[in-house]
């Protein structure tokens, strides 16, 4: 590992509260039939994605879970970048689900958002982030901007 | 809301189902052409066997996976053995093994019969007690 890659940390625990929180409120939003709570969560994750210092559900976990002790941190070696891209993807997707919503097409909405809520289960229950292999195989391409490879041992 | 908390409930298990269905096929594909794979030719007889498939670039292998399975060998010794594949270097076993992610884990009995197939990370306790149910 070098220098530079071992002062690159991601407390894991951040993301899944970020993803158990999205799982909750985009199944809490369809069964309350609520597309408002979903452009809720996507502003909340677009905006986490622009502005990670004000991220809304890390700082939940930050300022109430942590100091609470009912999550304990899991800091590792990581890019924080593959993960904020794949949160990026997740609020696109659920921007272009609230468009949807507000064009009169429901059921494509829903379908969106249930697309999201598979992902984010598939991340925090498997270990499988979709987004962050998305990010690495945009950076193996050599596309501009998806600057950072993965960290080796 | 009732009618939707119903539909949510089927769509989550619906989708449980669909995951542990997939695991399932793959375990009995596995075990179809298990007795004549060559990634199975040097192992040991009569020892329950961890099949581990990693990349060089998997996090979470490096982290959790590869702890998990030192401390799973200091724990139990000769009582298990543990197969490494890197995907990257032999993509045609990770195909014929249906994995599509790294860490994936395959848990094969005394007989060398695929019992458990573990998608993502898999604990040093969940993989005692998948061994244990052997």
């Amino acid at each position: 590992m070098t220098d530079a890659n071992a002062t690159r940390r991601v407390d894991h625990s951040a993301l899944r509260t970020n993803q158990a929180f999205i799982i909750g409120l985009l199944i809490a939003a369809f069964v309350l039939n609520a597309p408002a709570l979903v452009a809720f969560v996507a502003a909340v994750m677009l905006i986490g994605t622009a502005l990670p210092s004000v991220a809304l559900f890390k700082a939940v976990y930050l300022y109430a879970l942590k100091p609470l002790n009912i999550a304990r941190p899991d800091v590792r070696h990581d890019n924080p970048e593959p993960h904020l891209f794949a949160q990026g993807v997740g609020g696109a997707v659920l921007t272009v689900a609230s468009l949807m919503f507000a064009a009169g097409a429901a059921g494509i909405g829903w379908v969106l958002a249930w697309g999201v809520v598979a992902l984010a289960a598939l991340n925090l229950f498997a270990g499988i982030c979709v987004g962050c292999l998305m990010y690495y195989t945009l950076h193996r391409l050599g596309v501009l901007g998806f600057t950072r490879a993965p960290i080796q041992q | 809301m009732l009618e939707r908390l119903l539909v949510a409930a089927v769509i989550v298990a619906v989708g449980v189902a669909a995951y542990c269905a997939y695991n399932r096929l793959t375990l009995r594909q596995v075990a179809r052409h298990a007795p004549r794979d060559p990634l199975l030719s040097n192992i040991q007889a009569n020892t329950p066997t961890v099949i581990y498939f990693t990349t060089p670039f998997c996090d979470p292998c490096r982290t959790q996976q590869q702890p998990a399975l030192k401390q799973l060998q200091a724990e139990l010794g000769d009582q298990v053995q543990v197969v490494k594949v890197d995907a990257t270097e032999a993509p045609d076993v990770a195909d014929r093994w249906g994995v599509f992610s790294a860490p994936t884990t395959f848990i094969l009995d005394r007989n060398g019969s695929p019992r458990y197939v573990n998608r993502g990370v898999a604990s040093t306790e969940r993989l005692k007690e998948q061994l244990g149910s052997l």
